[in-house]
């Protein structure tokens, strides 16, 4: 496809997808390297600065463990958070935002208010709720956040689907006998597929940064795992005293979220031209 | 009398993901002042680009080479600030979809006053009242009212009228209209070519008319040029063409323009087979692919333009009269 | 039931508060290939769309083979549309560009003929691209790779896929030049003579209707004005409209005419309002045709037409 090439000759695209497939592999692999785990407590070196000595390469936290596979632990949570939950709110938000804009008229009207209220429900209530419901599981989180992301990804949704809608081959397949539902499914979906992509890949960044914020809350990740937020909250108590705990976790989030971005904006204007 | 328009030589080209189109291959053309001249071609040919890259309109990426004489000066390749001093004034172009080409915000006599405040520093007021003189001009009813409308408000025939009524605005040596009546009906379609007519007479305005009909361009200009696949095939003065075309494509051009006053025929004339791929390598003539009178020679050997006699050129091995 | 394959009795149809068509009536025999000859704003689209129930009607009614299309439940609808067919005005529009020429071409067979076999489908595919001039191995590719006019065969052969009695084609050449506007007529033609199909063949120019149609209406501000027998329309016209149209047709022998008056936008007089639709245009505009509107007179055995004066200008 020419949009595959387009993106190919993007460099800072190709760049920032590099970096990010970096991640991912370091993420996966890296804990195999090191001789440590999550949780032990190494008692001689607590709040280690990074270096060779007990293989702490990034140095220890305040009880002893190792920074480098908690944040590589951590990084795995939040890619996983990032992509679980924007999966869910992908296919959430394309059923009901496709649905919704096809139908139009009175079910459109309707369906849409539902989103206006549960809008203006204070997200973190929401999922404190749902955390006390039913207990702090990295699920709960996927399903939490991914439950609330579908709002604007349903909006998004909904809005392309309104001009695909008035587009002459919709009419053609009207015309052909085809029903709702094949429309739906064939004609308009195929169709909003192209900035509903770019749109997600855009959010996974704002997923990711939520959840951080969730876990530096104390709402997220249980112990012993971490995620890269609850590696911060903790990183930032110790910041005058032991920096690295605080810029490692940082560092890698910001590669994350930053090469997340310039990927998203190198999708969207590959995918761009081919529209129309 | 030297031409007020000439092109020369004139090659377009540029990249795209899958080679390099050559737009237009050393194509030349002379436009008299006060001539009428018509370019007919299919959708493809490179006569819209030719006239694009004269008026330092390319886009991107594109590449012109060549020569493009305005006024007896060289205006291929002038910065914009230079070009600018005579493009929309004395060289005007009229584009095929008028809704594209005047701005959907800004009221129709606001888009008509800029231009004369912008190349003839008058005030905003002389300016609204020369729009006003100018809708009049090109006969378009209740024109007051017209200057306080919005581009949409109106139909595609006086959205067209307006675009020759802006380009005329500076009284232009050159207008240029590239398929003006395209996205029209035909009953507007004679309209517009009437009220060209009529505005050509009033000056002594030259116009380039760019179609891929035949029988409109016939209507209107004094000598046609034929393109093919960015090349001039053929070009003669249009009571000559319609007499004895030379060129296999204008015969078959030709032979597409309805004659009502003919019986019925079950089938409609047309032209087999498509425009070829730009990207492709030019071997021998272009039109052999399509052409009935095709030989060997023809797929091997690009034919050059040849006179003929009474100021006609043809570029083909086997020429209709031969 | 009088074995017309389409009636339409008395249309009306609204677009909000304007009046868009004003009383259309027509009929189509089975096989029978008809035009329908308008300007922008004339509603000729309009037509075709209420025709295929793409948009509703205010009043009036559509018949095709012999059930009101308007009143029939969502399978009737749909079992109706394998008959009733469409080709639309700008080709590469009308096809779903993030589908493959492929299934396009196989989505009519799935939902009117769902048991066919992946292969007889295919083979079916095949079949009528070769039919209308494309080779079979676009099947893979999409819509943008393609030229208009290729476009507009791989339209008329979605269109043509379910075998349909009636094929609606709306300004099918409109947008592609001189030289290949031909070749598609020219290609309806064939397969309305190889299928039986009836036609109706919509478009803004004369000159391209009277190659394929045998009976011609002409209508103007959402009425008809004009409905004759093709040859007789062109040897003959009655209605001043369908003069002018005649004398739009660019063509080389006679010379260039003159046009006297100015250009008022056509969306001047809004239909509904009082009169004869074309009086602000006409040139033979009477007192008398600013009050009523003229109705569809017989002027000829075969021929009506809508103008107050039509004896004189018979």
């Amino acid at each position: 496809m020419s949009a595959l090439r387009r993106l190919r000759s993007n460099p800072a695209a190709v760049a920032a997808l590099g970096v990010i497939l970096l991640l991912i592999a370091i993420a996966l692999v890296g804990p195999w390297l090191s001789p440590n785990d999550i949780a032990a407590l190494d008692w001689a070196h607590v709040a280690a600065e990074p270096g060779l000595v007990g293989a702490h390469w990034f140095g220890t936290d305040r009880l002893g463990r190792d920074l480098f596979v908690r944040t590589l632990d951590g990084t795995r949570m939040s890619m996983a958070v990032g992509l679980a939950a924007s999966a869910i709110s992908l296919f959430i938000g394309i059923a009901y935002g496709a649905v919704a804009g096809y139908l139009g008229g009175r079910t459109d009207h309707v369906m849409m208010r539902v989103i206006e209220v549960l809008s203006g429900l204070p997200l973190v209530f929401f999922v404190i709720f749902l955390t006390v419901v039913f207990g702090r599981s990295r699920y709960v989180l996927f399903l939490t956040i991914g439950a609330v992301g579908w709002l604007s990804m349903a909006r998004i949704v909904r809005g392309q689907t309104l001009s695909i809608r008035r587009r002459e081959f919709i009419e053609a397949a009207v015309a052909s006998g085809a029903g709702t539902g094949r429309i739906i499914a064939k004609h308009v979906v195929p169709n909003l597929l192209g900035s509903v992509i770019v749109y997600a890949t855009l959010t996974v960044p704002q997923i990711i940064l939520f959840e951080s914020f969730l876990s530096f809350l104390g709402l997220g990740v249980q112990e012993p795992h971490s995620s890269l937020g609850t590696l911060i909250a903790e990183g930032a108590g110790e910041m005058e005293a032991a920096p690295w705990m605080l810029l490692v976790p940082g560092t890698f989030l910001a590669a994350l979220l930053l090469c997340l971005n310039i990927f998203g904006d190198g999708l969207r204007d590959a995918l761009d031209v081919k529209e129309g | 009398m030297t031409p007020v328009f000439a092109i020369e030589n004139l090659s377009v080209e540029f990249a795209r993901a899958d080679g390099t189109v050559a737009a237009v291959r050393a194509a030349s053309l002379a436009v008299r002042p006060g001539e009428c001249v018509g370019i007919v071609g299919e959708s493809g040919s490179g006569k819209t680009q030719m006239l694009m890259a004269a008026m330092g309109l390319l886009g991107n990426g594109a590449r012109a080479s060549g020569s493009v004489r305005f006024e007896e000066r060289e205006i291929l390749g002038l910065p914009a600030a230079q070009l600018n001093r005579v493009r929309g004034s004395r060289l005007t172009m009229v584009f095929q979809d008028p809704m594209t080409a005047l701005t959907p915000h800004l009221r129709i006599g606001t888009q008509l006053a800029e231009v004369l405040v912008r190349h003839r520093q008058v005030t905003w007021r002389d300016a609204e009242q020369r729009a006003l003189r100018i809708l009049e001009r090109v006969r378009i009813s209740e024109p007051r009212r017209r200057l306080r409308q919005y581009p949409h408000e109106l139909s595609g025939g006086l959205r067209q009228r307006v675009m020759i009524g802006m380009s005329l605005l500076c009284e232009p040596s050159v207008l240029i209209a590239d398929e003006p009546t395209t996205a029209l009906d035909v009953t507007v379609q004679m309209h517009i070519i009437d009220l060209l007519r009529s505005m050509r007479e009033e000056s002594r305005m030259a116009i380039v008319l760019v179609s891929h009909d035949l029988g409109v361009v016939a209507g209107l200009a004094e000598r046609i040029y034929v393109m093919y696949a960015g090349r001039v095939v053929e070009t003669a003065r249009t009571g000559r063409i319609l007499a004895g075309a030379e060129h296999p494509y204008t015969a078959g051009l030709l032979a597409c323009v309805p004659d009502l006053d003919a019986p019925r025929r079950a089938r409609m004339p047309s032209l087999a087979g498509q425009p070829p791929d730009p990207t492709g390598i030019e071997r021998g003539c272009a039109f052999a692919p399509r052409c009935e009178r095709a030989q060997e020679r023809c797929h091997v050997e690009r034919p050059l333009l040849r006179d003929r006699p009474e100021d006609h050129q043809v570029a083909c091995h086997f020429p209709l009269s031969a | 039931m009088s074995g017309e394959l389409l009636e339409v009795k008395g249309l009306h149809v609204r677009f909000g508060a304007v009046s868009v068509l004003e009383d259309v009536s027509f009929a189509i025999r089975p096989g029978e290939i008809v035009g329908l000859v308008g300007e922008s704003g004339s509603g000729k689209s309009t037509i075709a769309r209420a025709v295929l129930r793409l948009i509703p009607i205010a009043s009036g009614s559509v018949e095709f083979l012999g059930s009101n299309l308007h009143s029939l439940g969502s399978g009737e609808l749909r079992r109706a549309r394998r008959d009733l067919q469409i080709v639309f005005q700008d080709p590469l529009a009308s096809l779903n560009p993030r589908m493959s020429i492929g299934d396009a071409l196989a989505e009519p067979l799935r939902i009117h003929e769902p048991q066919l076999t992946a292969r007889e489908r295919e083979s079916r595919v095949s079949g009528m691209l070769e039919r209308v001039g494309l080779s079979g191995d676009i099947l893979r590719r999409y819509p943008h790779e393609f030229s208009g006019g290729q476009c507009q065969r791989i339209g008329i052969a979605r269109a043509m896929m379910p075998s349909p009695k009636l094929l609606v084609c709306d300004e099918p050449v409109s947008s592609l030049d001189v030289s290949i506007q031909g070749q598609i007529v020219n290609l309806l033609a064939d397969l309305q003579r190889d299928t039986g199909a009836a036609v109706l063949f919509i478009s803004h120019n004369l000159a391209v209707v009277r190659h394929l149609s045998r009976r011609v209406l002409v209508i103007y501000r959402g009425r008809v004005v004009e409905s004759a027998g093709c040859d007789e329309l062109f040897a003959r016209p009655v209605h001043p409209y369908t003069r002018e149209l005649l004398a739009a047709v660019p063509h080389l022998s006679a010379p260039p005419r003159r046009i006297a008056a100015p250009a008022g936008d056509s969306t001047g007089l809004a239909p509904g309002a009082g009169g004869c639709p074309f009086h602000p245009r006409c040139a033979f505009a009477q007192a008398a045709c600013q009050r009523g509107v003229p109705p569809l007179a017989q002027v000829r055995p075969g021929h009506l037409a809508a103008c107050h004066r039509w004896r004189e200008l018979v």
